[in-house]
């Protein structure tokens, strides 16, 4: 081994660059928690407002069909369901313990992408689709009550199913590709980490 | 000791140790001060919760292997196409003999399997073999057989390089 006490000899002069001073690194400690906390404060609020908004239009306007409300309470209940979500999501990273056996982080964290993935992919189509049946069933009253003419709520029918469609079909299965592809990259270098540390 | 005064004392002890070893696990400088100050915010944030059962260094330096190993997997940090790409690829001409020397042994460092570099920069930082089995919650025993292998992966590549 007599090679590696040269390497030894040359770690040793490799000496120490500069250091961030300890009141910068206390500041973005800080300043990193309370952003974290205030960011996912606001969404979940901005969410929650969603609740009374319908809650005061369906007080508000007298609908006729029970479809309009069906389509509010399928809308709230979307919002309270990504809210759970979110929520749950945050939690579980605010409980990881980084000094934790790393064995176990890495398992952790295997778990939390496996969810995420879950989120991304299945949790996220059904969340647009029924998100756009809500909206379809809440604007089924306003489009055929509408004075206009019945070319004109067919074409908007179309139009609006056309996008559901596109919404739910390309766009969001085009995202969730990418984000399957990333979420399986990181699983599988976890993976690997595991393996490279158990070996 | 107040809460500042005890995470003080941990930084200036520990810091530039740390910082070596995020050196060996990146081999870039700028990188290895970010894994760095991860780590110390960890530190500062967890500070009140560490129970004192085993030693403060196991406890930080588990926090910092950790934090070397998420840290590209991380949400909110971009992940690179390859860890490779992350290495210093600075035209070196400018350094001295010592420094270029001590770039190609990042480099040899950095063709070694992830983990495998966070266990010889800490091996190099004379961190003792008991301590680094506990940090990574493995055997002695398997410790010292992946340090052997290690040793001479390391050998290998860099008396390699230094021969080209």
């Amino acid at each position: 081994m007599n090679h590696f006490n040269e390497i030894e000899a040359l770690w040793k002069k490799s000496g120490a660059s500069p250091l961030p001073g300890i009141t910068e690194i206390m500041s973005k400690a800080e300043k990193n928690k309370k952003q974290v906390s205030r960011k996912i404060r606001i969404q979940i609020l901005c969410m929650l407002l969603v609740i009374p908004a319908l809650v005061y239009v369906a007080f508000s306007f007298r609908f006729q069909y029970g479809s309009s409300y069906a389509g509010m309470i399928l809308m709230a209940l979307c919002v309270l369901v990504f809210t759970r979500f979110r929520l749950q999501q945050y939690l579980f990273l605010k409980q990881i313990d980084f000094s934790d056996d790393p064995h176990e982080l890495l398992k952790t964290f295997k778990k939390f992408y496996a969810r995420q993935q879950w989120l991304h992919t299945v949790g996220s189509f059904w969340y647009v689709l029924i998100l756009n049946i809500a909206f379809a069933l809440y604007f089924y009253e306003v489009v055929y009550l509408a004075p206009s003419t019945t070319q004109v709520k067919i074409a908007i029918l179309v139009v609006y199913i056309a996008w559901m469609l596109v919404a739910t079909l390309w766009i969001q299965k085009r995202a969730h590709k990418k984000e399957h592809r990333k979420t399986e990259l990181i699983i599988e270098q976890l993976q690997q980490l595991q393996q490279s540390l158990d070996a | 000791m107040g809460k500042k005064e005890n995470f003080a004392e941990i930084y200036q002890q520990y810091a530039p140790q740390v910082l070596r070893i995020c050196m060996g696990y990146t081999s870039n400088t700028e990188q290895a001060k970010d894994f760095m100050q991860e780590t110390f915010i960890k530190v500062w944030q967890h500070l009140d919760h560490f129970r004192g059962e085993s030693k403060i260094s196991t406890w930080l330096y588990r926090i910092a292997v950790n934090t070397c190993l998420h840290y590209w997997r991380s949400p909110k940090n971009k992940t690179p196409e390859s860890l490779q790409q992350s290495f210093d690829t600075a035209d070196h001409e400018e350094y001295t003999e010592k420094e270029k020397n001590i770039q190609q042994l990042y480099q040899a460092i950095g063709q070694l399997k992830e983990t495998d570099r966070l266990i010889i920069s800490m091996v190099l930082e004379e961190i003792p073999y008991p301590e680094i089995a506990e940090t990574l919650n493995m055997s002695e025993g398997n410790l010292r057989v992946k340090i052997h292998r290690i040793k001479q992966d390391l050998t290998k590549i860099f008396f390699y390089h230094e021969s080209l």
